[in-house]
């Protein structure tokens, strides 16, 4: 069985014809073409020749030797003009292939002489540039050829194929049986209503067709690896803190934290934080909380101004979110957010100003530090699938006893992934608290680069939109 | 994070012992230090704890060492000789810089190393646990140099001495204006000139800005210091001072006290003692996790360089007032535990049952997100910190919350609306296929009236042409997959094309706009793709979800 198509071309096939020229007919490009031929092969409906024919083209250097002429006629203009150079000076001009081919040319048909180390000019004659475009033009004889195979790099030598194709027998009875009535072409409702399926056939499809894939939509591949580490924490009981803001107080971010306000900036990377130019103050908590800060504050570091605490800021760390949980927590409870949080810093493949972080607290009566590390463990296993973890005394303003954890990363090796303690009781009695709160806080930006198999940190976020549609 | 460079063969030779690259790594480790980098004999070491100044000098470190390694256990030596060298402080300062601590050390045995530890210590506490200068400013003077009685007081600020580092006198008010270091910390002292100068009418040093260049200067071959510590917090001046002594008394140095007179009182500095603290031995057993002899609490103590004792439940600890950070048990039980050593604990599973779940905004919002892939769209995550300038084009009758601080132009503000990032996004990458049906989840905020910050949800198509008709269609399909009713009506934003926009209501209330992007303020910024769509706040939205998500 054949398609429209395919009848057309073994029509013009009574006489042998060339690709090129069934091509030129059908006014069809050589490619479909070509792929019909290979189709009408394969069914027995003609004969297909394959013929292969050598030739010469100019390389890339030769294709440049047609604008800046052959080195030998750059060199014999050159000596022209100057009558002598020095052998120094004409290595300048031509490089090392050229000028020992030139040289040995020129000399051979005695054109210059070598004294003291220079190129003497005798007489001009003619060199071959002209042939150049008669290769270019395919319009050349042997003799042509032969001034150039011998030098390197000008011309090289390419094959070209050419397909001739003429109907067999097979074919022939193909044509006389060929009647396109008796295909059905459209599968439609009329296929159905009058029942056309009975009596024919449907036309063949080219399945090896090229189309275009459909379009697709797709979560963004950063947010469902955040996504993924949620479920993962939800399997582990932890249910997701609610009360995130992009905007805080000083008081939020810092002050309820048991650090000292007049905390120089750049001792701890949460105080490198962003202002914001047009409120000057926002009050985004209860007022008896704010009053026990303030006095905590007072015993601990002597002072506490309130303007500071009301000053707003981009959220510098999830675990001032934290602190807003221990206003009314379950106990026991456990719970989780990972969210963006915010630090100045410089932007490079490394670094940048905004990032996601995995923070967490548990909440119970006689929980202690070694079920935190035990917490710990769990996560690193669960989400880092990390094979072994590393403890080391840490140095957190709002925990202690306080650990920096390491784990060891199948691909990374021994990679710092965080850092947990026991909420101090000094920030505790804020709230009211007398049991211990565990937390702990995790960078994930550095497993979702390897999740994404990415170098530059900037590229979590998207940075072209088509690769995304693709 | 403080960082200090230390020489390696002063500190193996304080500890009686070399250690190589890993131990020493794994020893700072645990004593909340970090090896940096290790340069032939110097080491980078960033000292983490900054409630911990003692250990910004390798005898500090050293210290520390020692304990853990079993070297040298339970609190420092170190020993004051009385003496009559006097201190007189002026009434005036004592609302300026109310306070002096002073000590001097007899018989130091410098070299370039230990010059060197001396300065940076001296530094780095000023700095972080001195406030940059305004709690605590540490001055060393050449005590030979100096004829005592010392006078701390207010001076007139054409007073002229050379400061450490010039080859002319300057007066007191050209060091504040003209030099760096008064320049930066000038402001400490508001307008005032505080000086010590000695009997002989010899400026020692204009605290806290800068010593003399004469007495002020200290050499390898300096055996005679003078300390003073000048600040307005007493409790950590005491320390910060005790700290210092405690590295010169390593050094061979013979340590004198002195006499400081205020006009209603005299007192003794340095005050170098053994602090006694006790505390609740049940509450510590408790939360320490570890079953532990009282033996053996009281060796992994002492190889922190604390004493302690058992008694009726009680815990007394002592040790010496170089350290001001044991405030409660769980400060102890942090010592123990490190003391123990954290690898070496035993992890525990936790044993609580909780239920897990997602916020109640994260579901809607995960909601949102799953309608929008099913009807082909593509999610983009943007950064919420955006441009100024792009901002402005859309903020209509907001306000845009800028950034005091701002790293770069391109975030110098943060988003009033999703289509801020998604511009700026498509302003840096043009690149896009056509046709392109874009969305995002994200987080804006804005003022007007007061500050809002809301979840919002927008929707962006692209192609040759596009219509109202292209961001209606999704907009009607994604009511209806959330049973919310909603109306439109007609508005009037100039980022949209007028005629060819409108308000989003539900129950009467804006919660969006739709329409077609107007031309001309894409081409301002060099965009050059019609765009259709529209942007939802979801944080009002989901009051209208009645029913579980």
């Amino acid at each position: 069985m054949i398609s429209e198509f395919e009848y057309k071309i073994l029509k013009l096939l009574n006489d042998k014809k060339e690709l090129n020229e069934i091509s030129k007919e059908l006014n069809e490009d050589k490619y479909k073409v070509l792929r019909a031929l290979g189709f009408l092969k394969e069914k027995n409906l003609i004969d297909l020749e394959e013929k292969r024919i050598k030739r010469y083209v100019l390389t890339e250097l030769g294709e440049k030797y047609i604008n800046i002429k052959l080195p030998e006629r750059r060199l014999l203009d050159i000596l022209k003009d100057k009558k002598e150079i020095s052998m120094d000076e004409a290595k300048k001009l031509l490089d090392n292939n050229e000028f020992s081919y030139s040289i040995g040319f020129l000399r051979k048909n005695n054109c210059i002489k070598i004294e003291n180390n220079k190129i003497i000019f005798i007489k001009d004659i003619g060199t071959d540039d002209k042939y150049l475009i008669d290769i270019k033009n395919r319009n050349y004889s042997e003799e042509i050829i032969n001034k150039f195979k011998n030098r390197k790099g000008i011309i090289e030598e390419k094959d070209d194929i050419f397909y001739y194709a003429k109907i067999n027998e097979n074919g022939l009875k193909e044509i006389r049986d060929f009647n396109p009535e008796n295909y059905i072409e459209e599968y439609n409702k009329e296929v159905f209503d009058k029942k056309l399926y009975k009596n024919k056939k449907f036309r063949p499809y080219d399945i090896n067709i090229k189309v275009k894939p459909e379009n697709i939509g797709r979560y963004n591949k950063y947010l469902e690896f955040l996504d993924n580490i949620r479920y993962e924490l939800i399997s582990m009981g932890f249910k997701e803190m609610d009360n995130y803001d992009l905007i805080l107080s000083h008081f939020w971010n810092i002050d309820t934290l048991f650090i000292p306000q007049d905390h120089p900036a750049g001792d701890i990377s949460i105080m490198d934080a962003f202002y914001i130019k047009n409120i000057n103050n926002i009050e985004d908590f209860p007022k008896d909380l704010f009053e026990k800060v303030k006095n905590t504050q007072i015993k601990y570091f002597k002072n506490f101004n309130n303007d500071i605490a009301k000053k707003p800021m981009l959220i510098s760390h999830n675990t001032a979110i934290s602190a807003r949980t221990l206003l009314n927590p379950e106990k026991p409870g456990k719970y989780f957010l990972i969210n963006k949080v915010f630090r100045y810093d410089t932007i490079d493949a490394k670094h940048f100003i905004e990032f996601n972080q995995l923070e967490g607290i548990v909440l119970n009566d006689n929980i202690n530090f070694i079920e935190l590390l035990g917490i710990i463990g769990d996560l690193v296993i669960n989400i880092i699938k990390a094979k072994n973890v590393k403890f080391y005394p840490a140095y957190f303003p709002f925990t202690e006893p306080s650990v920096e954890v390491y784990a060891e990363h199948p691909k990374l090796g021994l990679i710092e992934i965080g850092g947990a303690g026991v909420f101090r009781e000094e920030l505790l009695r804020q709230y009211n608290i007398d049991y211990p709160v565990l937390a702990w806080g995790l960078g994930i930006d550095r497993l979702a680069m390897l999740y994404l198999n990415i170098n530059d940190i900037r590229e979590l976020h998207t940075k072209n939109i088509k690769s995304l549609q693709e | 994070m403080a960082t200090i460079d230390i020489s390696l063969k002063e500190l193996y030779k304080s500890l009686n012992l070399f250690l190589s690259k890993e131990d020493l790594e794994q020893y700072l480790l645990n004593i909340k230090c970090e090896l940096d980098d290790i340069n032939n004999d110097y080491a980078k070491i960033e000292i983490k704890d900054f409630n911990r100044p003692d250990l910004y000098t390798y005898t500090g470190i050293a210290r520390e060492l020692k304990g853990i390694l079993d070297i040298e256990k339970g609190i420092p030596n170190i020993k004051i000789n009385d003496s009559d060298y006097q201190i007189i402080v002026d009434r005036d300062l004592k609302d300026i810089r109310p306070y002096i601590v002073a000590a001097i050390v007899k018989n130091v045995n410098l070299n370039d190393d230990r010059l060197k530890d001396l300065i940076q210590l001296q530094e780095k506490i000023s700095q972080s646990y001195g406030r940059n200068r305004q709690k605590i400013a540490i001055g060393t003077h050449n005590f030979d140099l100096i004829n005592f009685p010392i006078y701390y007081k207010l001076a007139d600020e054409n007073i002229k001495f050379i400061p450490l580092g010039y080859d002319k006198e300057l007066s007191l008010k050209e060091i504040i204006n003209n030099t760096e270091v008064g320049k930066k910390y000038g402001y400490i002292i508001n307008n005032k000139y505080p000086i010590l100068i000695d009997n002989n009418n010899n400026i020692i040093s204009m605290p806290p800005i800068i010593n003399s260049n004469k007495i002020g200067k200290l050499d390898n071959n300096t055996r005679n210091i003078f300390i003073d510590i000048s600040g307005t917090d007493l409790e950590k001046m005491i320390i910060a001072l005790n700290i210092i002594l405690l590295t010169l008394y390593e050094w061979g140095g013979e340590i004198y006290s002195v006499k400081i007179k205020y006009d209603n009182k005299e007192i003794i500095s340095p005050q170098i003692k053994i602090i006694e603290k006790e505390f609740d031995y049940n509450k510590i057993k408790k939360h320490l996790g570890l079953d532990l002899k009282d033996e053996e609490i009281i060796n992994y103590l002492l190889k922190k360089r604390i004493e302690s004792s058992i008694n009726n439940d009680r815990l007394k600890i002592r040790y010496l007032n170089y350290r001001d950070d044991l405030l409660s048990e769980y400060d102890i039980i942090e010592e123990i535990l490190i003391s123990y050593g954290y690898n070496n604990l035993k992890p525990k599973k936790l044993s609580i049952y909780t239920k897990g779940e997602l916020n109640k905004n994260r579901k809607f919002q995960n909601l949102i997100r799953k309608l929008m892939v099913s009807m082909n769209c593509i999610e983009i995550y943007t950064p919420i910190l955006s441009s100024y300038d792009i901002n402005n084009i859309l903020k209509e009758d907001k306000d845009i919350l800028e950034i005091i601080n701002p790293v770069s132009n391109n975030y110098n503000s943060i988003r009033l609306s999703l289509l801020t990032s998604f511009l700026q996004l498509l302003q840096e990458s043009k690149e896009i296929k056509f046709p392109a049906k874009i969305f995002e989840v994200g987080k804006i905020a804005y003022l007007k009236d007061r500050l809002y910050q809301e979840d919002s949800l927008l929707y962006i198509y692209s192609n040759y042409k596009v219509s109202i008709n292209d961001s209606k269609s999704v907009l009607e399909r994604l009511f209806n997959e959330l049973n919310i009713k909603f109306d439109m009506n007609i508005s009037n934003y100039k980022f949209l094309i007028e005629g060819r926009q409108g308000n989003i209501l539900v129950n009467n209330e804006i919660i969006g706009w739709i329409g077609d992007i107007n031309p001309e303020v894409l081409d301002n910024i060099d965009i050059k793709y019609p765009l259709s769509g529209f942007e939802i706040n979801l944080s009002k939205l989901i009051k209208y979800i009645n029913y579980d998500i």
